[in-house]
């Protein structure tokens, strides 16, 4: 028997009826001329990394903007107020964060997320809502002719490495073989197909390739196997930061000397931290050293009004996720008002837009079918003894 | 293919088996003698390379005190779970599972919120590497599998020689027959659960600074663990020994040979076990 | 007709009656998804009644849900013909696994339905040609026009669900209150009795089995069609796990449990959004807590309020 008495458990059922039929369809009170923007990304759970990294950018970008009494669109001035919902990086929790953001907040402007699989589960809802999504993820469906209304503001690994591998073959035409490891996912497999695509356009020869377990920490296997066939260097793109690390690290104790590559961004401390700083020197990579060479006044403005509201350390994965709020905002105050039609008629008029990474414009007509990809420079940097260290910077071409 | 090649190949499988019996002889050791299946046993694992890295990282603890450490916190807190959680629920046999679900969902999602996703790394003790006929080893990774050995050596004299260990294989064998016998089958648990634990904590502390630390890796262990008791026999100790060192081959073989596709092998080995003979290798009925 | 009777018409015509008072998407949304949960729920708790316990109900499914994919949008059939024959097909591979597995024992079985779970899982994902790979398939059409009713807005899959729940809910009453219902608990009491009185426990066990199986097809198949979207990512072991979760919370021995058990753990979660992250804690919180304070689950809570013993 419960040792709650009968009175407990009235006042609890009564509460949850009250709650049942009150709190749901209760939106938070409406400040007039606030400018609702939801995002979706994954705020906890794996991925969270890059979604927390996304909510720092934009909330410096949000409170810059603010500070200075909101954005003028059309006659009125709206400050902003960001919707953050978590999906946790999978479709179904994305999925009803999306509802909730267009059903119940009635958002007309989604930023977000990070999963194709979210974003695949999302855009059902948004497109024929009309709402404009800008995303991220790697996936090549996402942006389609019949999706007007999604946008993708990061570079993906076909954009990136159509800089960095020309840079490869530029830099060190001794290398000529290539191996790829991938964590057998969504993203594994797509950064795959990008990377296998790239490769033979630069003419290089892919002479392994191999997906592993997600979960996997113990790489000597693959590893063993990937030694032997004796590649020049090792792609691996799309496994995450920490695993990253560790693929390094254990390649060096098998006794690789071979150059390592990633297109994409991470830490460099915490990369040299688990790999080991001896083990990790030369490796490539797509990650910008904000305060080096190649920096903008725009990037020296964020790096400042990050530090102001976050402190030190920076987190040299945020930047890229400030376009997403930047190009928005500017969008809007472009076509002056906040019908959402008008609104994505303007991006893909616009010929280009100016960054933090300087002038930046969106394209990918032949390859996604639809000009909705944003082309940003692509940074190259090698680790040297701890340290991120620029080696180059271009634009990709993406007609 | 080269000699020194198939060494390695094998030596990978090596490390790769003792880590998995490492986390799966614990798991085993409950289920033998407490008929339960710990799903939070990978939890447990999961904390001691946690420990580890509180202790090491934060403390500036040396590693192995470190590690002695981890294995008494986790211990104890395996206690703790047994006695407020697991014992309420001791004689019925479902809803001791789903009480382990729970107990696994509760501490996976609390160390997800307390530590964040980030993998976190701890400094390793030995660097370098050796040669062994042609393959390769990290001085670390042969730490660990010495370590490894030791603590199953111990572990099964423990269960085969001392009293506890004896009276321990009496309840396994049958409850209420060793406790007309004078076995206290509640302090018979509670050791149990201890060893178990602490022996899940040493394994997490002493992979932490081979991988890395994140609050993932309870369910990918315990998932292991699962497999590699099933294929060895639930309740048995060589049988663990021996399925963790056979998954471990075979993995180590799939994954140089066969690809991917490896991922699916564990399982399916499960299910052809569990179809042809259910009390896997070593156990019994 | 009875108190109780009278009682379930009345909850009927209310739900019956929610759109007309709001058309609120997101609310809609909530119980649509809690009444997939429901459905397949409702065949967790009926393979647990001869004493079966699933851990890998999400396969069922994930079987349901692509089988309805590929019928709908390879072989050109319309979903109310492919609807039915995802629930066929699960059923049908529950019996094919289900026949020389369920001769095993407790804990033994639950791992098998899990170790199976995980090779449908990456089944499905190393057969990217076929079933879409991790990426999964996306554009799944929502049903076609039935009865000039086209399946536009939210309202046509509300009461599609709602309608599913009570074919569902009706078919569990009668086979609890039935003959097959008896022999189910009787073999859930004691297998050795049960076949000492000359009943074939395989074929019932089997039986309870594929009709779980069937429900967990139907919600599969419903989900892809509602979310236009099915990949592995949707029927994890986790999902498997919830299942199981949402009977025990709710109440295996009733009807209702499953109902109760899906609304409040698909409630919970909406009514706390300020604890996203806490929700695998919160879920976790509450499966301990009605295991220690309420077991029998949340359909017991009227019977302890009016001071009754349960068991």
């Amino acid at each position: 028997m419960s040792q709650f008495g009968k009175a407990f458990w009235i006042r609890l059922a009564i509460l949850t009826l009250v709650g049942i039929f009150t709190l749901p369809p209760l939106s938070p009170p409406a400040v007039a001329k606030d400018l609702k923007i939801g995002a979706i990304f994954p705020l906890s759970g794996r991925g969270a990394t890059w979604g927390m990294a996304a909510q720092k950018a934009i909330t410096v970008k949000q409170k810059e903007v603010n500070a200075k009494g909101g954005i003028k669109v059309g006659g009125d001035t709206y400050k902003l107020e960001i919707l953050w919902e978590d999906d946790k990086y999978n479709a179904a929790a994305g999925r009803m964060a999306a509802e909730k953001l267009v059903n119940r907040d009635r958002v007309k402007f989604i930023l977000g997320s990070q999963s194709s699989a979210v974003i695949l589960a999302v855009q059902p809802i948004t497109e024929p809502g009309k709402i404009l999504f800008l995303v991220n993820s790697y996936a090549k469906e996402v942006l389609s002719p019949d999706k007007p209304y999604t946008f993708r503001m990061v570079l993906t690994s076909n954009e990136i490495l159509q800089g960095m591998y020309p840079w490869m073959s530029k830099t060190y035409p001794e290398l000529k073989a290539v191996a790829f490891i991938e964590p057998n996912d969504a993203s594994g497999w797509s950064i795959e197909k990008d990377c296998r695509r790239m490769a033979e356009q630069n003419k290089y020869q892919v002479i392994f390739s191999q997906f592993y377990e997600r979960g996997t920490s113990d790489f000597y296997p693959l590893l063993n196997k990937m030694i032997a066939a004796k590649p020049d260097f090792v792609d691996f793109s799309g496994a995450p930061p920490g695993d990253q690390a560790l693929i390094v690290k254990q390649m060096r104790e098998l006794g690789y000397k071979g150059k390592t590559f990633s297109s994409t961004t991470m830490d460099p401390a915490e990369f040299c931290k688990i790999a080991g700083v001896q083990n990790a020197e030369g490796h490539i990579s797509n990650t910008h050293d904000l305060l080096g060479a190649y920096t903008t006044e725009g990037q020296k403005k964020y790096y400042d009004g990050y530090i102001a509201v976050y402190g030190k350390p920076f987190d040299p994965v945020t930047p890229k996720y400030q376009v997403y709020l930047d190009v928005l905002l500017q969008a809007l105050e472009k076509a002056g008002t906040l019908d959402t039609t008008k609104v994505m008629e303007t991006m893909e008029k616009t010929e280009e837009w100016q960054t933090i990474f300087g002038p930046s414009k969106f394209g990918g007509k032949e390859h996604y079918g639809i000009k909705r990809q944003i082309v940003t420079p692509v940074y190259i940097s090698e680790i040297s003894q701890g340290n991120l260290i620029n080696r180059g910077t271009m634009m990709p071409v993406l007609p | 293919m080269t000699f020194s090649f198939f060494v390695q190949v094998l030596v990978n499988g090596l490390m790769l088996g003792l880590t998995y019996v490492l986390i799966a002889s614990g798991f085993s050791l409950i289920y033998g003698i407490m008929r339960l299946l710990n799903f939070a046993h990978g939890e447990f694992y999961m904390l001691g390379a946690f420990a580890t890295y509180l202790l090491c990282e934060h403390l500036g603890v040396h590693y192995f005190t470190a590690l002695a450490l981890s294995m008494v916190i986790i211990g104890i807190l395996g206690v703790l779970v047994y006695h407020f959680f697991f014992r309420p629920f001791r004689d019925e046999h479902d809803p001791s599972l789903v009480i382990a679900l729970g107990i696994a969902m509760l501490i996976g999602g609390l160390a997800l919120i307390i530590f964040g996703e980030k993998d976190k790394s701890v400094a390793p003790v030995f660097s370098g590497v050796i040669q062994v006929w042609g393959a390769t080893l990290s001085r670390e990774r042969v730490a660990v599998i010495v370590v490894a050995i030791l603590m199953m050596a111990a572990l099964t004299l423990y269960i085969k020689f001392s009293k506890t260990g004896q009276a321990m294989r009496a309840v396994a064998q049958d409850r209420e027959a060793a406790a007309l016998q004078g076995i206290g089958v509640d302090s018979t648990f509670t050791l149990c659960m201890g060893i178990s634990s602490a022996l899940a904590g040493a394994a997490g502390a002493l992979l932490a600074p081979l991988f890395y630390v994140n609050p993932f890796l309870g369910m990918h262990a315990v998932l292991k663990a699962l497999v590699v008791v099933v294929i060895g026999g639930l309740g048995s100790i060589p049988g663990a020994i021996v399925g963790g060192l056979l998954l471990g081959f075979v993995e180590s073989f799939g994954n140089t040979f066969l690809g991917d596709i490896t991922e699916m092998l564990g399982f399916v080995m499960v299910m052809i076990v569990l179809l042809f003979r259910p009390q896997g290798l070593f156990g019994h009925g | 007709m009875g108190k109780r009777g009278a009682g379930l018409l009345i909850l009927l015509l209310a739900l019956v009656a929610v759109p007309t008072f709001t058309q609120d998407p997101y609310l809609l949304n909530i119980l649509i998804t809690t009444g997939i949960w429901t459905t397949s729920v409702w065949g967790v708790r009926v393979i647990m009644s001869t004493g079966q316990l699933t851990l890998g109900h999400a396969a069922y499914m994930a079987i349901g849900a692509y089988a309805s994919t590929l019928l709908t949008m390879k072989a050109g059939l319309s979903f109310w013909l492919a609807f039915p024959l995802a629930g066929l097909i699960s059923s049908v591979v529950a019996l094919l696994i289900g026949y020389p597995t369920l001769r095993i024992k407790g804990v033994y079985f639950a791992i098998i339905t899990f170790a199976f779970a995980e090779i449908v899982r990456l089944l499905i994902v190393h057969w990217p040609s076929l079933l879409g790979g991790y990426g999964g398939i996306p554009n799944v059409p929502p049903p076609s026009p039935i009865f000039s009713i086209s399946f536009k807005s939210r309202i046509p899959f509300y009461y599609l669900i709602l309608a599913l729940c009570l074919v569902t809910y009706l078919v569990m009453v009668r086979i609890d209150r039935g003959r097959i219902g008896k022999i189910f608990s009787s073999i859930h009491e004691s297998d050795t009795l049960a076949e000492s009185v000359g009943i074939n426990i395989m074929r019932y066990k089997v039986l309870s089995f594929c009709i779980g199986c069937f429900f967990a097809g139907l919600s599969g198949s419903f989900y892809a069609h509602y979310f236009n979207f099915t990949s592995p990512e949707f029927f994890t072991i986790w999902q498997s796990v919830y299942c199981l979760v949402f009977v025990i919370v709710g109440g295996a021995g009733s009807v209702w449990g499953p109902l109760l058990g899906s609304f409040f753990m698909t409630l919970v979660p909406e009514l706390l959004r300020v604890a996203r992250e806490l929700e695998p804690v919160i879920y976790a919180v509450i499966l301990i807590a009605v295991m220690f304070l309420l077991p029998g689950g949340l359909v017991t809570l009227p019977a302890r309020l009016r001071g009754k013993k349960v068991h």
